[in-house]
């Protein structure tokens, strides 16, 4: 009870705090983000110098960890046994409860299935709707961001975290893009829980997650365009074992996986490289991907939340936990660290 | 139970002994001819003496010289040059007449000649203009001492397994196979390894000693280790299951030679692939067609370290001293261990 107690609530921190580590450096490149914060970012900075940045406190989380959060209260109000409704309803209450972050930071796809929800649409035919001249919905990285709960429930059980992660992303991701991204993060998320730690045996899950997920996606949600996660994933895992430091494995992931937008594949395969790469270090895996460019929070987000499932509460340093829990004292984790060890041990 | 270093560098030396025993029935035939050959997959101690190849239960050339190499390493007391590592492969030559020459490969048949003559250990091992001279994998399939006393310690480690293997295979490629495989076996020792640390220590090996192979080495040709070694690591996480690598593995890296581009790849994939079991390991290389008994070899080193004696089942343990008793490998891994202790208390004091 307690090392899972441990790990769990060092996934939801270290995934909380790559979020506020990163919204500063959110849509810069890795060149501008020198530029602008004369050199790397490594411990909580003021964004103000970002026009992206959402005006917050330093320190302070965004969407990811937002919705992350309420997500895991809709597999707690579920009691592990999560519907479309259950998370239907939590993403409305995500767009209730805080006005500090939405609208303004919600992605593309997020944006469309609120109102849709809101004006009552059936959750499942929202998550699977793309419409037209939309190419992205439905292939953005929401749900891999606010999916790691899924996989807290099911530690050791990648399969389990499938299933849940499904549930989860039928909702707002329905094509096989977002599923095999959420899949691909729950599976880690629920493999790095395992007591004997081996990254190879995380990414290995990794991309079960990725190829069961698109193969899922393809049969029961909408194909859309785009480049496959699970080949993404593979790639970047490719390039990690081939690079010499972590220096060399940020940039190369970024060159040859970073993307330019909120999109899955890319966020996906640049946050598990650089967990990878980090050999599960959770500060390390954060700063490195608040520094990696793009959608640095997100890409913070997901690898945090696998490292600090890997690690464990108790291997962050007491600097950066204080320092968190004093610019976001509406975050409490505990309780529902709490709530999902004691649903992860009823689920065995 | 608890750590120890005599447990992980005795069920390396056990490990690389049983890849190497399983393996050798096995040896120059294809994953099909096997299969034909053996009715079926091969899963039990089986007889290769039909196929010119090794009998029940009996260690070959790889072990043997492995055995020797230690015991060079342990009377110079963990101190490697080419001049002892050259004193190793003569001590298989004149002890070993049941392997030698009739098991040499085609690199160490002519360089033991050479030594013999008293030439100039590195010179020996540059000698080229002859077909897979010095990218065989000799130099390789004897590496372990390099690895087993240097635990956790990836530089000494490169430096021990330079300089074994430059009296026989002086090129670049040879230095790359082995400094990957003694990278690979020093991480694999530490109480902290994981599947992932052995195989970046793997793939930082083959590089290191490639770089210091273009400075020093001969120039040989055939393509390079690091590669190979990266697609094999690619292949294995795309594969469901470990006979499913065992085939990809096969169709993408091997050799129908004894190259060390073939078999440092096909050794360390199917170390992943198995999690480091070290019997599913040996028997997943017997079965991958090919040099299977250096396979195993190579990958049981590695294997052994990762688990250590106590995932071995003793009745292994039994079998390996029925057959092979002039080669003690518990004194061995208890003198192993004296020397890379004192190694590790020397490194922390300085």
């Amino acid at each position: 009870m307690t090392q899972l107690y441990d790990r769990i609530l060092g996934s939801l921190y270290t995934a909380s705090m790559g979020d506020a580590l990163g919204a500063p450096t959110e849509t810069m490149s890795a060149p501008e983000i020198l530029h602008y914060y004369g050199g790397r970012v490594e411990f909580f900075v003021d964004g103000a110098v970002n026009p992206a940045f959402h005006n917050a406190r330093v320190g302070e989380i965004s969407d990811d960890t937002s919705q992350l959060y309420e997500m895991a209260q809709a597999v707690l109000d579920s009691g592990g046994r999560l519907t479309p409704a259950h998370v239907a309803e939590g993403m409305l209450r995500w767009s209730e409860k805080y006005p500090r972050y939405y609208p303004t930071c919600a992605g593309p796809t997020t944006k469309a299935v609120i109102q849709e929800l809101k004006q009552g649409g059936d959750p499942v035919a929202v998550g699977k709707f793309r419409g037209i001249g939309m190419p992205e919905r439905g292939c953005s990285n929401g749900a891999a961001m606010h999916v790691a709960p899924a996989g807290l429930i099911h530690p050791g059980d990648p399969a389990g975290a499938l299933e849940t992660a499904i549930t989860m992303t039928k909702v707002t991701h329905g094509t096989q893009i977002g599923y095999a991204s959420a899949c691909a993060v729950a599976c880690a998320v629920a493999q790095a829980l395992s007591p004997e730690r081996d990254v190879y045996a995380v990414l290995r899950s990794a991309l079960y997650g990725a190829r069961e997920g698109e193969r899922r996606g393809m049969a029961e949600g909408t194909p859309a365009p785009g480049a496959s996660v699970y080949s993404r994933l593979r790639k970047a895992i490719e390039i990690v074992y081939d690079c010499d430091s972590m220096e060399q494995a940020e940039r190369r992931l970024d060159q040859r996986l970073g993307g330019d937008s909120s999109m899955a594949a890319p966020a996906v395969s640049v946050a598990i490289g650089l967990f990878a790469a980090a050999d599960g270090d959770p500060i390390k895996t954060i700063v490195s991907a608040a520094n990696v460019g793009g959608d640095t929070d997100t890409i913070a987000c997901i690898a945090g939340a696998i490292a600090g499932a890997y690690s464990g509460f108790s291997a962050l340093p007491e600097r950066w936990r204080s320092f968190f829990d004093r610019a976001n004292p509406e975050i409490r984790w505990e309780p529902l660290a709490r709530g999902l060890t004691e649903t992860a041990l009823l689920m065995r | 139970m608890g750590y120890s270093l005599y447990s992980r560098i005795y069920g390396s030396l056990l490990a690389a002994a049983l890849g190497d025993i399983i393996g050798g029935p096995a040896e120059t035939q294809s994953r099909e001819e096997i299969y034909k050959n053996f009715h079926g997959r091969i899963t039990t101690l089986r007889d290769g003496r039909r196929f010119d190849r090794s009998t029940y239960g009996e260690i070959t050339d790889d072990t043997s010289q492995l055995y020797m190499m230690g015991k060079m390493v342990i009377r110079y007391d963990g101190e490697i040059t080419p001049q002892r590592a050259a004193e190793g492969i003569l001590m298989w030559a004149d002890e070993c007449p049941k392997y030698y020459p009739q098991c040499a490969g085609p690199t160490s048949r002519f360089v033991i000649d050479s030594l013999r003559a008293g030439k100039e250990p590195e010179e020996v091992g540059k000698q080229g203009l002859r077909s897979q001279f010095g990218t065989s994998n000799g130099a390789v399939m004897r590496i372990a001492p390099a690895g087993l006393i240097a635990p956790g310690d990836p530089e000494r480690a490169i430096q021990n397994a330079i300089a074994m293997t430059k009296p026989s295979h002086n090129t670049h490629q040879a230095y790359s196979a082995s400094c990957a495989i003694a990278c690979a076996i020093a991480e694999a020792l530490t109480e902290t390894s994981t599947i992932h640390s052995v195989l970046r220590a793997a793939v930082y090996g083959a590089k290191r000693g490639e770089e210091i192979g273009w400075r020093e080495a001969r120039i040989a040709p055939g393509g390079l280790i690091t590669p190979a070694l990266l697609e094999a690591i690619d292949i294995v996480y795309d594969c469901r299951t470990a006979e499913e690598a065992e085939i990809r593995l096969d169709r993408g890296v091997n050799a129908n030679i004894c190259t060390a581009r073939a078999s440092v790849p096909m050794a360390v994939g199917l170390f992943a692939a198995n999690g480091g079991d070290p019997l599913r390991v040996a028997f997943s290389c017997a079965n991958a067609g090919g040099d299977t008994d250096t396979f195993g070899c190579m990958a049981g080193m590695i294997a052994g370290a990762f688990k250590g004696i106590g995932e071995i089942p003793p009745r292994w343990q039994e079998t390996y001293k029925k057959y092979n008793p002039d080669y003690d490998l518990e004194w061995m891994a208890g003198e192993l261990t004296r020397i890379a202790q004192r190694f590790m208390e020397r490194g922390q004091e300085t």
